[in-house]
């Protein structure tokens, strides 16, 4: 395996990481896994996960390119007047035309990991040479058993009410010596989702060019999770229930960022797993 | 700003060089330290306009990665103080090799200060130590306290405080590593060899008082210095990223200034 950096862009200011595999192990025509920033997260990922993944990829035979959007971490702005949504797909554009100019790639997955899905969503529909997306925690819409499930875990989990009520006190209670207070860290995630019917049809969109996709939800560390039951996805939808190149992965003790190490373990060898089974 | 791996071809390290910017260059080569994996991620903004700000006041400046961290080559579950140490030599070497430089300061943040103490390898001009972790286990129990905290929090915890996990705050904690940490204490080590030692903090506690005075006392020319910054703390801190404009300008400040500082 071997990590090079990889600058693109204008005056090569964009910052990325490209980990190849040995070749002994390439596989011929492999697409090249393409990531950015998670939140103002630089390009390692969150808790390091995307070293973690491009190196687990490339020993299995793919590339992958790390990078920061133009603006984050070490990657300069663009100097335009576009915002930074419009900045983000260019930026992801120019990482593709890039790959292709310089390493002959032809074909790519694109990781969008929270806000990372919504700049991987758009370029994989508008751009034909994507041909795989992998989206974590990505656009997720409550369902009549979400509500339900959400209800039962409030009534019924103690520990929920425990949690609940400590919040509530917390800011009333004594403070001890070197004592912390955990911070209010519900997982509230305001973006603009897109309309689920225009959802619907970007896959259908995306499955007409034969593009493969995995959907990775966790359950959330709180009660207030937007996903709290495997089937909720295919619930929101159903077209893509029995298509064999949707894939859908449900962790339900992750937290939002895998912030534990033994799942993300698994993310890694779940997205490894998909790699080689829809991209031989 | 050039990023670039350096060291053995087996055990790569990451590291970003900027070159000096302004009007003005200094024959001096700055490394910037980490803190811990658990606090590097919400100083990379802060570390990167450090190195920005030194540069435009003319020094050479090193950002790099330990091994197993960030883009360097290393499993996060092989990290150790000792492997941490020899990075920041290595760090050391490539900036002057770099450079051209034979002059090196170091500003090391939260463990990445007691790095650059601590490697008695290194002779430095300027060091400062920013909010540095004076004692290790003291360290070591603030951040399980906010494990602690954390899974408190979680509906569904994979593992409880009482199991003793070899993880910590979302990366692995081997125990080597947590040996190690827990047997660092800056105020009993030899004192580091720097001509100017600086300890740099936007809370006042005693502990870095202490570790300034020890100093001091060894025959340094160490100075102490307080610069308020909105939202800081001492202990760890993993919420939102480091902004401490003002903790920058104060060390870009000190490092720039020929003054003998006054104890």
């Amino acid at each position: 395996m071997r990590e090079r950096v990889f600058s693109f862009g204008p005056s090569n200011g964009i910052v990325g990481i490209l980990s190849e595999p040995d070749p002994s192990v390439a596989r011929t025509n492999a697409p090249v896994v393409i990531a950015s920033n998670v939140g103002m997260n630089h390009r390692v990922g969150p808790y390091r996960a995307y070293v973690e993944l491009a190196r687990a990829l490339a020993a299995r035979g793919y590339p992958m390119l790390r990078f920061d959007l133009s603006g984050l971490g070490d990657s300069t702005p663009r100097r335009d007047n576009s915002d930074a949504f419009a900045r983000a797909v260019r930026d992801v554009e120019d990482a593709m035309s890039a790959l292709s100019e310089r390493k002959g790639a032809t074909r790519f997955v694109q990781l969008g990991f929270c806000s990372g899905v919504d700049s991987a969503h758009v370029v994989s529909v508008k751009d034909p040479r994507v041909a795989g997306a992998l989206f974590v925690e990505g656009y997720s819409f409550r369902t009549p058993r979400f509500y339900l499930r959400r209800y039962l875990v409030r009534t019924q989990s103690p520990r929920f009410w425990r949690i609940y009520l400590r919040r509530k006190l917390a800011p009333l209670l004594p403070r001890g010596d070197g004592a912390r207070v955990a911070g209010d860290a519900v997982e509230i995630y305001t973006r603009l989702y897109p309309d689920r019917s225009a959802l619907a049809k970007d896959y259908q969109a995306l499955l007409a060019r034969d593009v493969r996709m995995l959907f990775v939800f966790v359950g959330g560390s709180g009660a207030d999770h937007a996903h709290n039951y495997e089937a909720q996805f295919y619930d929101n939808f159903p077209a893509l229930r029995r298509e064999s190149r949707v894939e859908l992965a449900y962790y339900p003790h992750a937290g939002h960022i895998f912030n534990y190490v033994g799942d993300r373990a698994e993310l890694v060898a779940r997205i490894a797993r998909w790699l080689e089974k829809q991209f031989p | 700003m050039v990023p670039s791996f350096f060291g053995s071809r087996e055990r790569p390290l990451f590291g970003i060089y900027h070159p000096p910017a302004g009007s003005r260059t200094r024959d001096v080569g700055v490394l910037l330290c980490y803190p811990a994996p658990q606090e590097y991620m919400r100083t990379y903004w802060a570390f990167r306009k450090l190195a920005h700000k030194l540069a435009q006041e003319g020094f050479h400046v090193f950002r790099f990665d330990y091994l197993g961290t960030g883009d360097s080559s290393g499993d996060s579950a092989e990290v150790s103080l000792a492997g941490f140490r020899e990075s920041l030599v290595g760090a050391a070497r490539e900036l002057r090799d770099v450079a051209h430089v034979q002059k090196l300061s170091a500003v090391g943040f939260r463990l990445g200060a007691a790095l650059a103490a601590s490697a008695r390898d290194l002779p430095l001009h300027d060091l400062v130590l920013w909010e540095p972790v004076v004692r290790g286990a003291r360290y070591v129990d603030e951040l399980r306290q906010i494990q602690a905290s954390e899974l408190a929090e979680d509906l569904r915890p994979p593992f409880r405080v009482e199991d003793a996990p070899r993880e910590l705050l979302g990366f692995p904690f081997p125990e080597p590593l947590e040996r190690e940490l827990r047997a660092l204490d800056l105020t009993a080590l030899p004192a580091p060899r720097a001509s100017r030692v600086a300890v740099m903090v936007s809370n006042d506690a005693p502990a870095f008082r202490e570790l300034a005075q020890v100093l001091a006392q060894r025959g340094l020319s160490a100075v102490y210095r307080h610069v308020p910054d909105e939202g800081a703390r001492s202990e760890a801190d993993l919420g939102a990223a480091l902004l401490a404009s003002n903790m920058l300008d104060a060390i870009v400040a000190l490092l720039a200034s020929p003054e003998k500082p006054r104890a």
